[in-house]
C-alpha cells in the first residue's frame, strides 16, 4: 500500500509546457481517475510516476519519501498503456510468467502466482492457449493486466487501458477494474478521456487540463458544483447548456436574461454574494435538471423539438426557444418529432452561473 | 435516391466467412444503421453495397437494376470514412465543390449548393480556410458536407463519429437526423455504437458473424429483440440475464428468480402452455432500468443484498443478489442505499422476457 504525493510537479517539451505545477494526492490504496481531453498532460504526468520522464521541478512521493532518485526499473511500478503489446510467440501462461521468470522466481512460486492471478482475472480457462493473436480484444487486455499484476508493484499506472475496446466491451471492463482494485487494495492512478469511465472506476476524480488539476473530487459534486466552465462542460452527458446572458435585480430576486429569455434565479444556500446587477454571466443547465412540462414555481417555456434521439433507456430531446438552443433528456423512449411544441421548466435552484470573465463559477 | 436490396450475399476472405447468406432490402429514403460489434461483418457489407468490394455469391439490387458487377462511381455512391478527407491545397469551398463539379450547370448552382451543405453542417464560417486551419471535428464535417451536397443513389457513413471525441460526436450526432431530413437520400451508416444507432437510424440491421440477427426500428429491437445477441447488444446499461424456471401455479404464471417466485403477466401463460415440457432452464432478461428498489418490503418484490454500487454520476448502477441470482438494477443516484444492505427489487413485469438459453432464441 502506497501513499503517491505529487507537488508542483513542472515538465515542458521545448517550448511546450505539458505540466504546470500539477499537485495531487492519492491515498494508499485508492483507486483515482485523471481525466481530462487529449494534451491535457494525463500521460506525462503518468510517465513522470513510472520514471520514464524526468520533471523539471516538483516532486513525487511514495509514503513521505521522494522517489525522484530511485530509476525506474528500481520503482517497482507498474504502467499499463492502450496497446498491450503481448508477446506473441509465448502460450498466455508464459505471457504472465515472463515478468517472474526476469526476477528468477522458482518454478512452483511462479505456477502459483500465475494461476491465482489468471482466477482474478477469470483468465484460468486460456491460460494454455498458444497465440496470444487469436484472443478476443477483451481477453488480450486481460492478460496484459494479468503480466503486469504478477510482479505485486507498489502503484499501478493505467492509461486510457480500454480506449482501444468495443463500447459494449468498455462498459463490462470498466466494472471488472473496480471490482479487481476491491480485490487487490493497491493504490491505482487511471487516465481516461472518458468521465463515465473515469466515475465508474473511481471514488475521486482529478479533472486535469492544460497541466494543473482543476478539480478533485467526488463524481456527484464534479457534477452539482463544478468550480469552473470546463469542469461543467467536460463533464456529464448530454453536454450541460449554456446560456449567455446578464444578471439583473428584479421584482422577486435575481434574475437572469439572454435573448428573449428570463430565469428566476434560486440561490443554494444563502443568497448570491458575489453577483450585481449588469453582471454579465454564462448560466448553466443540465439536461438531466430541465423539466418537460409546465411547473408551478414559474421559469416555463415554450420550446420546439428539433431533435429526438431515442437511446433505450433514455431519450436526449434537443429544443429551439428562439435564438436559444437546449437539451433535454427524458426517460424511457419517447416520441417527439421535429416541430413538435412542448413546455418546459427550468428550476431556478439547478442552475450554475460562471463568471464570463474568468470562468469561475459564481456561488 | 434508391432502394437498395442485399440478396443472398456471402463473402468468403481465404478460410474467413465475413458474410454468410445475408439478405437486406433498405427502402429508398431510409436512414439505415448497419450495426455490429467488431468482426461481425457490417464493414464488409457495407463495401460490398458501395461497390468497393465483390461479393463471393449474392447480388445487390439498386432499385431493381442489378449493380453487383458495378463500380462505386457507377453507382453514384457518396462516402464518409472514419478519417476526414480533405485536398489540403484547397480551401474548404473548393473542397466541397470539387464533389460536385460533374453535376453543376453554372457557378452560381455550384454557389448554392455548397452554401446549402455547409449550412446544414454549421461551417460556414470556415468555408474560406484551408485543411490546417481547422481542427479535426470541423474536418469531419466537411467530409459529410463533401458527401451529402452530391446528389448520389445512395450516402454512406463508415463510422464516421468513432474518431470523434465524446462532445464532438454528441453534438454531430444529434444533427445527423436533421441531415438526413434535408438531404432526403438513402443513407447506410456503419458503426459499433448502439447507442448512436438507436439515436440516428430510422432502421437498425445487426449483425454477428456474418450473420443478419434482426432488422427492426429501434423500439421493435429494444422492446423486442429475437434472440439472446440483440438483447444483449441493444441497450446501456446491459440487459440481466437471470437463471430462472417457470411454473403454473391456479393457472397462473411464476417465474423463479433467485429464492421467489414472481408472478409474470397472463401474456406468459400463453408461451409458456406452447412449451409444456421444457420450463427448467431458462432465463429471464430484464434491462437496469426496468428494475426498481424499495428500502421496504413491497409486494410482489425479491428480497435482496446489495453487492456492488457503481456510480454513474446522477444514476447508481447497483448489483443485488438474491441466492444464486446477480442482477444489476439502475436507480437515481439520491437513493440512499450501502453496500451490504437488504433491500427489496421490483420488476417491471411489462418488460421482462424469457429466453432459452440453448438457441438463444427470446421466446416472449
Amino acid at each position: 500500500m502506497t501513499k503517491v504525493e505529487i507537488r508542483g510537479l513542472r515538465k515542458s517539451y521545448g517550448a511546450v509546457e505539458a505540466l504546470k505545477g500539477l499537485d495531487l494526492v492519492v491515498e494508499s490504496g485508492a483507486l483515482v481517475a485523471l481525466l481530462g481531453p487529449t494534451g491535457a498532460g494525463k500521460t506525462t504526468t503518468l510517465k513522470c510516476i513510472a520514471g520514464v520522464e524526468k520533471p523539471d521541478s516538483g516532486d513525487i512521493l511514495f509514503n513521505g519519501e521522494s522517489i525522484l532518485g530511485i530509476p525506474a526499473w528500481r520503482r517497482n511500478v507498474a504502467m499499463f498503456f492502450q496497446t498491450y503489446a503481448l508477446y506473441p510467440h509465448l502460450s498466455v501462461y508464459h505471457n504472465i510468467a515472463y515478468p517472474l521468470r526476469e526476477q528468477k522466481m522458482s518454478k512452483d512460486e511462479i505456477d502459483r502466482v500465475v494461476k491465482s492471478v489468471a482466477k482474478k482475472l477469470r483468465i484460468s480457462h486460456l491460460l494454455d492457449r498458444k497465440e496470444p493473436s487469436t484472443l478476443s480484444g477483451g481477453e488480450m487486455q486481460r492478460v496484459a493486466l494479468a503480466r503486469t499484476l504478477v510482479r505485486n508493484p507498489l502503484v499501478f499506472l493505467l492509461d486510457e487501458p480500454i480506449s482501444n475496446l468495443d463500447a459494449k466491451l468498455r462498459e463490462e471492463m470498466r466494472t471488472e477494474f473496480k471490482r479487481l482494485h476491491r480485490e487487490l487494495k493497491q493504490t491505482i492512478i487511471y487516465a481516461t478521456p472518458d468521465y463515465l469511465e473515469a466515475f465508474a472506476v473511481a471514488e475521486k476524480v482529478a479533472v486535469i487540463k492544460d497541466g494543473v488539476i482543476l478539480q478533485y473530487d467526488t463524481p456527484i459534486n464534479l457534477l452539482k458544483r463544478p468550480k469552473n466552465r470546463f469542469v461543467a462542460t467536460f463533464i456529464g452527458s448530454p453536454t450541460i447548456n449554456l446560456l449567455r446572458g446578464v444578471v439583473r435585480r428584479g421584482a422577486r430576486g435575481w434574475e437572469f436574461s439572454t435573448s428573449g429569455l428570463r430565469l428566476e434565479l434560486v440561490s443554494v444556500g444563502g443568497a448570491f454574494s458575489k453577483i450585481y446587477d449588469g453582471l454579465e454571466v454564462e448560466l448553466a443547465v443540465r439536461p438531466h435538471d430541465i423539466i418537460l412540462g409546465e411547473q408551478q414555481n414559474g421559469n416555463t417555456f415554450k420550446a420546439k423539438v428539433l431533435a429526438a434521439e431515442r437511446l433505450g433507456h433514455e431519450t436526449i430531446i434537443t429544443l429551439s426557444l428562439g435564438e436559444v438552443e437546449l437539451k433535454t433528456v427524458s426517460k424511457g423512449m419517447r416520441l417527439y418529432k421535429y416541430g413538435d411544441e412542448v413546455s418546459i421548466s427550468i428550476p431556478g435552484d439547478r442552475v450554475i452561473l460562471f463568471d464570463v470573465s474568468n470562468g469561475e463559477a459564481i456561488h | 435516391m434508391a432502394k437498395v436490396r442485399a440478396e443472398r450475399v456471402t463473402k468468403v476472405f481465404k478460410t474467413l466467412k465475413a458474410l454468410d447468406n445475408v439478405s437486406v432490402t433498405i427502402d429508398h429514403g431510409l436512414f439505415f444503421c448497419l450495426l455490429g460489434p467488431s468482426g461481425s461483418g457490417k464493414t464488409t457489407l457495407m463495401r460490398i453495397i458501395s461497390g468497393l468490394e465483390t461479393p463471393t455469391s449474392g447480388s445487390i439490387f439498386f432499385d431493381d437494376e442489378d449493380v453487383t458487377g458495378l463500380s462505386p462511381s457507377e453507382r453514384n455512391i457518396a462516402m464518409v470514412f472514419q478519417f476526414p478527407s480533405i485536398y489540403p491545397s484547397l480551401n474548404i469551398y473548393d473542397n466541397i465543390a470539387l464533389a460536385i463539379r460533374r453535376e453543376v450547370n453554372s457557378k452560381q448552382e455550384e454557389r448554392e449548393r455548397v452554401q446549402w451543405a455547409a449550412s446544414l453542417l454549421r461551417i460556414e464560417e470556415h468555408l474560406k480556410k484551408r485543411y490546417h486551419e481547422i481542427d479535426f471535428g470541423i474536418l469531419q464535417r466537411v467530409s459529410i458536407a463533401k458527401a451529402i451536397v452530391r446528389k448520389a443513389q445512395v450516402y454512406i457513413f463508415d463510422e464516421p463519429l468513432s474518431n470523434l471525441d465524446t462532445k464532438l460526436r454528441e453534438s454531430l450526432r444529434s444533427e445527423f437526423q436533421h441531415i438526413h431530413r434535408e438531404v432526403g437520400g438513402t443513407f447506410i451508416y456503419v458503426t459499433h455504437d448502439q447507442l448512436e444507432a438507436m439515436a440516428i437510424a430510422d432502421k437498425i440491421g445487426i449483425l454477428r458473424d456474418g450473420r443478419l440477427q434482426q432488422v427492426g426500428t429501434p423500439d421493435e429491437i429494444y422492446y423486442h429483440p429475437l434472440n439472446k445477441f440483440v438483447a444483449y447488444f441493444i441497450g446501456s446499461p446491459t440487459i440481466n440475464f437471470i437463471d430462472t424456471k417457470l411454473k403454473l401455479v391456479e393457472d397462473k404464471p411464476y417465474a423463479f428468480v433467485g429464492n421467489t417466485y414472481l408472478q409474470l403477466d397472463e401474456k406468459f401463460k400463453r408461451a409458456l402452455q406452447s412449451r409444456m415440457g421444457k420450463l427448467e432452464n431458462l432465463q429471464l432478461g430484464i434491462r437496469p432500468h426496468d428494475i426498481s428498489i424499495s428500502t421496504t418490503p413491497v409486494a410482489d418484490s425479491i428480497p435482496c443484498n446489495v453487492n456492488y454500487i457503481e456510480s454513474l454520476g446522477t444514476s447508481l448502477l447497483v448489483e443485488l443478489v438474491s441466492g444464486p441470482a446477480a442482477f444489476k438494477c439502475l436507480c437515481d443516484a439520491t437513493l440512499n442505499i450501502k453496500e451490504g444492505m437488504q433491500v427489496y427489487a421490483v420488476f417491471d413485469k411489462e418488460h421482462i422476457h424469457i429466453i432459452d438459453p440453448e438457441t438463444e432464441e427470446v421466446i416472449i
